[in-house]
């Protein structure tokens, strides 16, 4: 408790808390689009979480929990103003196969890498480390891990400052979804190439579109990739 | 951020002549609207769990499987598609 002497005495404000969530001193990727919300549409939102979750105690219908939360992620997120250029051309290119006959790669932007291979170094920041990182990796190049076709998943882990990367970590085919992509190779539908992509899509948007895609998109292309499964974070 | 770095390398391979699908999040739907990503299935998932929650190996499959359909559908640029859960 603090005493109302205290330096503290006056506490946070409630913007203050829900502020915290994003980079604060509360950071929780799974809660940061609470500072997006007015304080009203917070609360309300709080609160109903909070309601659902007592229900949930009794009932063990976690699902209505998470639907609430999912909705409210899809409410805050949607702005009336986007980071992302305006594009004026709309680039297409229809295969040139049926699907299995192509090879196919998988690149997704969930700082997916190899437990021995961190694009960041043998010492690269765990999860929580890299979160205060996150104006870094919003002005640097990502790096392209490449990740061999027959890598057990076990060597495989996820680190984004942009997203809570622990549930890659519990289970990397939610953002990498290498199993299912081997299971339907397994049975001829699709081919897959021996290489796939990884990256960290918190990153320079500018340096990503001038001169990074450009140069992986060459990469693959030369490395036979006849179409590209890309999964967004 | 992450959706739109995936939009902007979508363009780049297709503009090489590789074509792709790329699986958003129904929060940044408007992401690949506006960035006119080539095809796209948007997933009904929290942020993080793009093709589907943890362990649950069923829905995953189900997301990999529609993509791949997407991708084999698709006629033309701007191709979006909302994942939708068979129905048993």
């Amino acid at each position: 408790m603090t005493s109302p002497e205290s330096p503290d005495a006056a506490g946070m404000t409630f913007e203050e808390f829900r502020q915290s969530f994003y980079y604060g001193d509360r950071a929780d990727m799974q809660f940061k689009y609470w500072a997006r919300m007015s304080d009203r549409d917070a609360a309300d939102t709080i609160a109903a979480l909070l309601h659902k979750l007592g229900e949930a105690f009794d009932t063990g219908d976690f699902e209505v929990v998470r639907q609430l939360a999912f909705q409210a992620q899809v409410d805050a997120y949607a702005p009336a103003e986007t980071p992302e250029p305006e594009v004026d051309d709309a680039p297409f290119t229809p295969l040139q196969a049926d699907l299995a006959d192509l090879r196919l790669a998988l690149i997704s932007a969930g700082g997916v890498f190899e437990v021995d291979d961190d694009p960041m170094g043998p010492n690269g920041p765990t999860q929580e480390e890299c979160l205060p990182l996150i104006k870094d990796f919003l002005r640097g190049s990502p790096t392209l891990s490449l990740i061999p076709v027959d890598t057990p998943l076990e060597r495989l882990t996820a680190r984004h400052p942009g997203y809570d990367a622990t549930t890659a970590q519990r289970d990397i085919n939610t953002v990498f979804p290498l199993t299912h992509l081997r299971a339907i190779a397994g049975e001829g539908r699709v081919r897959l190439t021996d290489e796939h992509y990884a990256f960290t899509g918190a990153t320079s948007h500018t340096r990503l579109r001038k001169e990074v895609a450009p140069r992986w998109a060459e990469h693959m292309a030369a490395r036979d990739v006849d179409a590209a499964f890309l999964v967004a974070t | 951020m992450c959706h739109g770095s995936v939009g902007l390398v979508a363009r780049a391979l297709e503009a090489a002549g590789v074509p792709t699908v790329s699986v958003f999040v129904r929060a940044f739907r408007h992401t690949a609207v506006k960035l006119r990503v080539p095809r796209v299935l948007v997933t009904p998932h929290l942020m993080g769990r793009t093709i589907g929650p943890v362990n649950d190996g069923a829905r995953q499959r189900q997301v990999v499987e529609a993509a791949l359909r997407l991708l084999e559908d698709a006629k033309g640029p701007g191709t979006l598609s909302e994942f939708a859960p068979p129905t048993s």
